[in-house]
């Protein structure tokens, strides 16, 4: 018995592993990822690392915020420098934190700044007075 | 005989075969050790809860306390004990925490490789053993991660630089990482990014076919560490790195193919 058991459990486990990451794979054919034309989305088990379409952004206040008692001038002065990083990949999601982080200005008359990359290899420099 | 039945045939052999060495109970220890690391980091700091929301806010109690389940079943699986349980709670957990709070591609490659370590004690039916089949599938796991994502990174966007230019000028620019002035400059043409990005690429899906062929050893280590030491220096990725580097150089084997 607890051979034919432990082949069943064996053959299930093999399954789940592979119906899991080869559906993943269909998944990002039908999100519209195409070799050589289309890049791939974020697809959970299909190893897409480093390989979707992103921007990224830094983004700066002038004078600094102050957010839990602590002075901001830059998004990374509440990151550590390594490995853990708040990331987005769209530079509008950047722009939408960049306004947020307004609410913690110690100055009526505060700068907002980003300057984001592209994969298009674009640097676009953008800067707004705080709403 | 037709090969289909030969397969068969060789089945219940090739689940009872046995590792001989250590590579196995090593690679189960190094790569819960890391992660715990990790995991103890997170719990202490709140890094996922930042990384989820930059601005302050109260911390999930939820994550926090599947944080503290995944310290405490790394814990058990550096030191080996009751490894089957422990591992797979380790696998819900993360697959939890990557569906439920952050879709991280590290956590989505933990879930994967604690479930399979789940068995590396020989899982419910063969305590106290080393299954070969779970470093070969270890293995085989290793090799479809790297194919897919070299195939995956052959679009456009990746092939053509701009990935690499991205991520780089993020970090050199919001983190003044510490780049060597020669190596920033180089990594600032999208010229350079695409060559490197090409040459990325094609390393991957060359370490994926040496692993599902389980040789040449020197050409696999050649290429792990390539690989990941670019990828830690150069895109701030270190755990991730860590155990992918260490997987390929506990669990292939040196001489002949196991």
């Amino acid at each position: 018995m607890q051979p034919r058991a432990r082949a069943i459990y064996f053959v299930t486990l093999l399954t789940v592993l592979v119906v899991v990451q080869v559906h993943a794979q269909f998944a990002q054919l039908d999100a519209g990822y195409r070799p050589l034309s289309h890049p791939p989305t974020r697809v959970p088990y299909s190893w897409d690392m480093f390989a979707i379409r992103l921007d990224r952004c830094v983004v700066g206040w002038d004078p600094p915020l102050e957010v839990e008692g602590a002075r901001v001038a830059r998004w990374h002065d509440r990151e550590p420098a390594i490995e853990f990083d708040t990331v987005f990949n769209d530079a509008d999601w950047y722009k939408a934190s960049a306004e947020r982080g307004c609410t913690y200005r110690t100055e009526a008359r505060t700068l907002a700044s980003l300057m984001c990359f592209s994969s298009d290899g674009g640097v676009h420099e953008l800067s707004f007075d705080c709403p | 005989m037709s090969s289909a039945s030969t397969a068969l045939d060789r089945a219940p052999q090739w689940l009872d075969a046995q590792d001989t060495g250590n590579a196995l109970v090593t690679f189960r220890r190094v790569f819960a050790a890391i992660w715990v690391v990790y995991d103890v980091v997170d719990l202490a700091w709140g890094m996922t809860e930042r990384s989820r929301i930059w601005f302050p806010h109260d911390r999930s109690v939820e994550l926090l306390v599947l944080q503290a389940v995944l310290v405490v079943s790394g814990v058990m699986l550096v030191v080996g004990r009751f490894v089957w349980i422990f591992g797979m709670i380790a696998a819900l957990a993360r697959g939890v925490e990557a569906f439920e709070f952050f879709a991280l591609n590290d956590f989505f490659f933990a879930s994967v490789f604690y479930l399979i370590l789940a068995h590396s004690d020989g899982g419910p039916f063969q305590r106290g053993t080393r299954p070969t089949w779970v470093r070969h599938v270890l293995l085989a796991e290793l090799g479809w991660i790297y194919v897919t994502t070299g195939l995956l990174k052959l679009n456009p966007d990746w092939l053509d630089g701009g990935q690499l230019f991205v991520r780089s000028q993020y970090l050199w620019n919001g983190q003044n990482w510490p780049y060597p002035a020669i190596v920033e400059r180089a990594l600032s043409s999208v010229a350079v990014d695409a060559r490197l990005s090409q040459a990325g690429a094609a390393s991957e899906i060359a370490l994926g076919v040496v692993l599902f062929a389980r040789r040449p050893y020197w050409l696999a280590a050649a290429l792990v560490l390539g690989i990941h030491a670019f990828v830690a220096f150069v895109t701030n990725v270190w755990f991730f790195s860590a155990s992918m580097v260490v997987g390929v150089l506990i669990l292939l084997p040196r001489g002949r193919r196991a």
